[in-house]
């Protein structure tokens, strides 16, 4: 490094000349940097630390939940005993509290629920991912976004009533019982588990496919041998987040199975799950045997949990190599450009004699080996042939399994095919009973009249006007905080533990089974904070539930933003709040919306929160403290009492469309603004 | 139990001694103000019946009454220790219950009939025999009396004043089976009974007979006594109960009022419709 | 490494380097990086890909800080201030050096709002004022006949060329004394490159411009001084090889390196 020049420049003659002096007010303005303001610091750090606040919200629920639900399970250490706790024999009226059944009835569920659904999911999101035309893939999509919005109770109401006289009938018994369940659970966790494996699907590149493809694979055999192993991680996450779905249905289940804490005698005799016995009892249980089935939310929370563990555990892996790849990618870019280059560069110096042989001995390992032993061959072949007429004669070996290649593909892109259509079918079944059964009975009458009588006959518009109120509520209440969390979460926080942990506790609060949220809602805001059974103990408790929901999807909405946008405002001078504010949420905005609007879908369909949070009064919500009956409560108090169908089945039909109309505006904002920013 | 009303029926207590103290400084006079509630704590069984008649009692005398179905037990404690000013209950005052100075209203009979399917030709059992179907003991309609064919019971949930009743009156100290299965429904049970050839359950006579219902069921005599309305009044039909109000005391002001309107010929209807025996039908045959 | 043998005549006050040194995390990007740039002059950094050279670009209004893991040491001042002196103000260094990027970047807005957001960052409101700015800078950019009459327009409707003026304007608003562009170009079809090279000679008189290319032509048309940065082995933190007035690097340039680049023997 040569020293002179740069001293030469260092101090140049003429620009001591108008070395900044304090005489000229408007050049020491103009030039001197201006150092960080004390109101703009304060500012922007209150901002950052109300983010994180908001970010903890989460942490905070989680914890809540756990000690809320441990501290109302206590006397299930104390007085009832863990011997017998985890017995066999479920009878609080003898003060048995055994779980072992019940907990055996929710594996058996869980279990089968899967046996049948992942295939058909799996099935489905193949189909939709490599085979189906792209108007195909639109119609059957739409089918499974619209099944994952329908509300369990839904699903239960179908399974009481359609599913449970067939499977009576063909099975001589009453219906209730684990098959019923299966198929209900298995319709249910359909949608979750293909939306998880279509993911992992699209993650895959296509130039793998492409490859395989090229060398002559069947579309089955690319799915088959590259596409599926290579999404196994996806997929095995997908599955174990759809086993923490159908573990923790509550409703649904609760609708079909029976209710017989016992061991069954056959899948079409009556048992009963953790979560639908709490859903059961919850109502007039008192004591220890409240106490119990805190304790079962108790092992319900740990189980949702160690779920969630299990996945972060299984995509560890995949998720450090992804972001690996992502810091390299944004962090050493060039680095790698230019090493790549380097390496070119070096290689066409040495090429030629040393290449080949190389990338002879690589191919050596990779080339499956169906070569058959040297001895085999013709000795005067091994001499005189060419190795490109080697492999030919090789390749001929295998030309015997040609026909069962096609025949394969065909059987199997037509079994995923079916899959799909089935998915497909289903929701035009449950869409089209609802709508059979619902249409006589709606009228404005029904809409906007009042229940009247023991049977609620006459209308259900308190129901209605509840169910708006408390999904208002728990909306105003959720989505400040889970936008301003996701603001943390991707503008903000620096990639850490902290950050780890906050996303380990938005995890595993969205994995909490809804029932589990009930009683702690139940626990904390109708019993601890006294705000009674009412729509604010009911729209808390929905809050925290919608909470990561809303906070996951804000969070990806964020990051969807080109940084190349971000730069662009910064390069202006805006602070980092004035970028997020005002050019990255407003970017953000039309995804974000339609993951809320999903999430209000998903509010006004739930029932087991609500269920002993809101109360179950016929009542027209005043204030936040009125108690309500939202529509899921009484479309369930419906069914159950099974006098009054017809009003269960109006209800139905009006609980779907609603949320049909949600998710459809949901499809049509995220749509709408695709075609605004891809259209030019 | 905590009630999970607590905190807002502290408030209304406040509120309802502050009136009631108001009140009786008027000397006595029994119309109550607009503003005035009544809380009624209690029994699901009776919760259509309370909510009901809370309606239209307010419509008629502008006082608000605060209707929550807590359980019979629940409801009786929180009259006893002030919390709501009648307890609903589907039972009887328990030997230590009674040593509170709970007044008891009965408000209706309730008789519970034993339904099969129509296809089963059975058409009467004693109540052994009842016993031993929901104990688990018989397990085949051969056994009494009938076809070969495997007995599906039906039973209610634990939260069912019906089923405490069925326990109380026919199991007596003999455990439920409980592999049975469980709805949570009057209308569920006579829907899967209507639908089972070998299935047996039990509902409130009203429900027997259901202009809502498409299919029918048929109900059983028991012990030779047949379930009609006529028979529970007479207490001839071996399974029946009355369903209570209770009060601290004897009933005064709104809380009076209220269980007079529930006992009109205004809510004999109604009671009908939940499935239950008016007492105001009774007493008029009587006399 | 960094050995340059000519430095250009500084004409005023511009943009002082010493001895920079630039991590990403514990990658050593940038090594003994030292030069002065010349104000309202045009300067363009060549060199082959992960060089360095858009990393030092990004040094100079700190958009580095945004990357997590990123530090540098040495001097770096602007008008004489150190820009990494403690308490410096990112944020207003950031008005004061405006940043053009490879790929056109308008916010999902319409152009008068693109043009406007700035001048609204510091607290313009008035409308006829941003009327008055939006319409200079756009004027300024070459944009305004373009799109006068759709000003209500999304930004993102434009075509590549006019999104990569749009942004030009957008800074100009702003008065920025310096404008780094990093590869303003490569993104965008040939008209339009034509007539953003016309727009850097034009408002060279004005501000400082700092250009990031890959195009040695261009660089010959557009700069008059310019910076040779090469990472001569790979893993090694890059530098700065020569450095000196256009012309002189293109007609006989001191290092062999320099040459070697410049008659294409790499990259």
């Amino acid at each position: 490094m040569s020293d002179q020049p740069v001293h030469d420049l260092k101090k140049p003659p003429h620009l001591e000349d108008i070395e900044p002096n304090k005489g000229a007010a408007l050049d020491t303005t103009t030039h001197e940097l201006k150092l960080v303001s004390h109101s703009t610091y304060v500012k922007e750090k209150t901002l950052q630390y109300l983010f994180l606040a908001c970010a903890f919200v989460a942490v905070l629920a989680v914890c809540l939940i756990f000690v809320f639900t441990i501290w109302k399970a206590f006397p299930v250490f104390t007085d009832i005993g863990l011997e017998n706790f985890f017995g066999s024999v479920w009878s609080p009226s003898d003060g048995q509290y055994g779980i072992a059944c019940l907990a055996a009835g929710s594996g058996l569920v869980t279990v089968g629920a899967l046996a049948i659904g992942v295939p058909l999911a799996i099935g489905c999101a193949v189909f939709l991912t490599e085979i189906a035309s792209k108007r195909l893939s639109g119609i059957v999509s739409t089918a499974v976004d619209l099944l994952a919005g329908i509300p369990s109770v839904i699903y239960g109401f179908f399974g009481l009533v359609v599913l449970r006289p067939l499977i009576a009938s063909a099975s001589g018994g009453l219906g209730f019982g684990a098959l019923t369940a299966w198929l209900v659970l298995a319709i249910m966790i359909v949608p979750t588990i293909t939306t998880l494996t279509m993911d992992a699907l699209r993650s895959i590149p296509m130039g793998i496919r492409e490859a395989a493809y090229s060398m002559g694979a069947t579309k089955w055999q690319a799915i088959y041998k590259i596409v599926l192993p290579a999404a196994k991680t996806g997929i095995v996450n997908a599955v174990v987040l759809g086993m923490g779905r159908a573990i923790g249905e509550t409703m649904a289940v609760l609708m079909v199975v029976g209710n017989a804490p016992v061991l069954p005698d056959s899948i079409t005799s009556p048992l009963s799950t953790l979560t639908s016995q709490i859903a059961l009892d919850m109502g007039y249980s008192s004591g220890l045997h409240r106490s119990a089935l805190f304790g079962m939310g108790v092992v319900l929370f740990i189980i949702s949990a160690s779920l969630v563990g299990i996945v972060r555990f299984v995509s560890r892996d995949r998720e450090a190599a992804k972001a690996r790849k992502k810091a390299k990618q944004e962090e050493k870019a060039e680095k790698a450009e230019k090493a790549e280059k380097a390496e070119k560069a070096e290689k066409a110096g040495e090429t030629s004699s040393v290449a080949p042989s190389a990338a002879r001995m690589e191919a050596v390992p990779t080339t499956p080996d169906p070569v058959p032993p040297v001895e085999a061959l013709p000795p005067e072949a091994e001499g005189g042939e060419t190795s490109a007429a080697r492999i030919k004669r090789l390749l001929s070996h295998g030309g015997s399994a040609k026909v069962s290649k096609d025949t394969s593909n065909k059987v199997a892109v037509t079994v995923f095919t079916v899959m799909a259509l089935a998915t497909t079918a289903i929701l035009v079944l449950i869409i089209g009973f609802v709508t059979v059964n619902g249409l006589p009975n709606l009228s404005l009458d029904f809409i906007f009249g009042w229940p009247q009588g023991v049977n609620a006959e006459g209308g259900i518009w308190p129901t209605i006007v509840s169910t708006l109120y408390v999904t208002a509520l728990a909306m105003l209440i959720c989505t400040p905080i889970a936008v301003l969390a996701a603001v943390y979460l991707a503008e903000y926080a620096k990639q850490g533990r902290l950050v780890t942990f906050i996303r380990y506790a938005a995890d595993t609060l969205s994995s909490v089974p809804s029932i589990v949220m009930g009683l702690f809602g139940y626990a904390l805001f109708v019993e601890y904070m006294g705000f009674g059974l009412s729509m604010l103990s009911a729209a808390l408790a929905l809050a925290i539930m919608m909470l990561p929901i809303v906070m996951r999807t804000t969070e990806e909405a964020i990051r969807a933003v080109p940084r190349y946008i971000r730069w662009g405002a910064y390069g202006l001078g805006a602070t980092k709040w004035q970028v997020v504010s005002k050019i990255v949420l407003p970017s953000a905005f039309p995804r974000i919306a339609t993951g809320i609007v999903l999430a209000i879908g998903r509010a006004v369909g739930e029932t087991a929160v609500v269920l002993y949070t809101m109360g179950q009064a016929v009542n027209l919500p005043v204030s936040p403290f009125d108690s309500g009956r939202p529509m899921t409560i009484h479309l369930y108090l419906l069914a159950n009492d099974g006098i009054n169908m017809n009003a269960a089945y109006g209800t139905a039909l009006l609980l779907v469309i609603m949320i049909l109309a949600f998710n459809l505006f949901a499809r049509y904002i995220s749509r709408r603004s695709a075609s605004k920013s891809g259209g030019k | 139990m905590r009630s999970p009303r607590s905190h807002g029926l502290h408030a209304v207590c406040l509120l309802l001694t502050a009136s009631l103290v108001g009140v009786l400084s008027l000397c006595g006079c029994t119309s109550s103000s607009s503003s005035t509630e009544i809380t009624v704590a209690g029994s699901t069984t009776v919760l259509p019946i309370a909510e009901i008649a809370a309606e239209k009692f307010e419509a008629q005398s502008g006082v608000h009454v605060l209707v929550s179905g807590l359980g019979s037990s629940a409801g009786i404690e929180a009259a006893m220790n002030g919390t709501a000013d009648i307890a609903s209950s589907s039972r009887d005052l328990t030997a230590s219950e009674r040593d509170s100075d709970l007044v008891s209203t009965v408000i209706a009979h309730d008789g519970i009939a034993i339904i099969v399917n129509e296809s089963n030709p059975v058409d009467d059992l004693s109540m052994d025999q009842l016993r031993g179907i929901y104990s688990g003991a018989i397990t085949n309609w051969s056994e009494v009396g009938g076809p070969d064919l495997a007995i599906q019971v039906v039973n209610r949930d634990e939260a069912s004043g019906t089923r405490e009743a069925f326990r109380t009156i026919v199991m007596g100290d003999t455990s439920f089976d409980r592999s049975a299965a469980v709805l949570p429904g009057t209308g569920q049970v006579r829907d899967v009974v209507s639908r089972t050839p070998g299935a047996i359950g039990y509902i409130s006579i009203g429900f027997v007979e259901s202009s809502n219902a498409t299919t029918s069921v048929k109900s059983l005599s028991v012990g030779g006594v047949e379930a009609t309305e006529a028979n529970v009044e007479n207490g001839t039909y071996p399974i029946s109960r009355e369903l209570y109000f209770f009060t601290n005391g004897e009933p005064t002001g709104a809380a009076y009022d209220y269980i007079q309107f529930v006992l009109s010929d205004e809510m004999a209807q109604t009671i009908r419709d939940a499935g239950y025996i008016p007492v105001s039908a009774s007493a008029g045959d009587a006399s | 490494m960094t050995e340059y043998r000519h430095a250009p005549h500084v004409e005023g006050r511009g943009i002082h380097v010493q001895d920079f040194e630039f991590w990403y995390g514990s990658f050593h990007a940038l090594t003994g990086v030292s030069l002065d740039i010349a104000q309202n002059k045009v300067t363009s950094f060549i060199g082959p890909s992960g060089c360095g050279k858009s990393t030092f670009l990004r040094c100079m209004n700190r958009m580095n800080d945004l990357i997590e893991g990123t530090r540098c040491e040495g001097t770096m001042e602007l008008d004489g201030s150190d820009i990494y002196a403690e308490g410096v103000d990112p944020v207003d260094l950031r008005r004061r050096v405006g940043m053009i990027f490879q790929q056109p970047n308008p916010f999902p807005k319409t152009i008068y709002e693109n043009v406007a957001f700035g001048p609204r960052l510091q607290g313009v409101s008035s409308k006829s004022d941003l009327d008055g700015i939006v319409e200079e800078s756009l004027k300024r950019a070459n944009l305004w006949k373009e799109v006068s009459n759709q000003l209500d327009k999304n930004g993102l409707a434009l075509s590549g060329g006019q999104q990569q003026r749009l942004c030009i304007a957008r800074v100009l608003a702003v008065q920025p004394d310096v404008l780094l562009m990093d590869e303003p170009c490569s993104a965008i079809d040939p008209t339009s490159v034509q007539k953003v090279e016309d727009l850097m000679v034009e408002l060279a008189p004005e501000m400082t411009i700092i250009i990031v290319t890959h195009n040695m032509q261009q660089a010959a048309r557009v700069s008059d001084y310019m910076a040779f940065f090469l990472q001569e082995h790979a893993g090694e933190p890059a530098g700065l090889v020569e450095y000196g007035a256009t012309q002189e690097i293109f007609n006989s340039p001191k290092d062999g390196r320099t040459e070697d680049y410049i008659t294409g023997r790499f990259g």
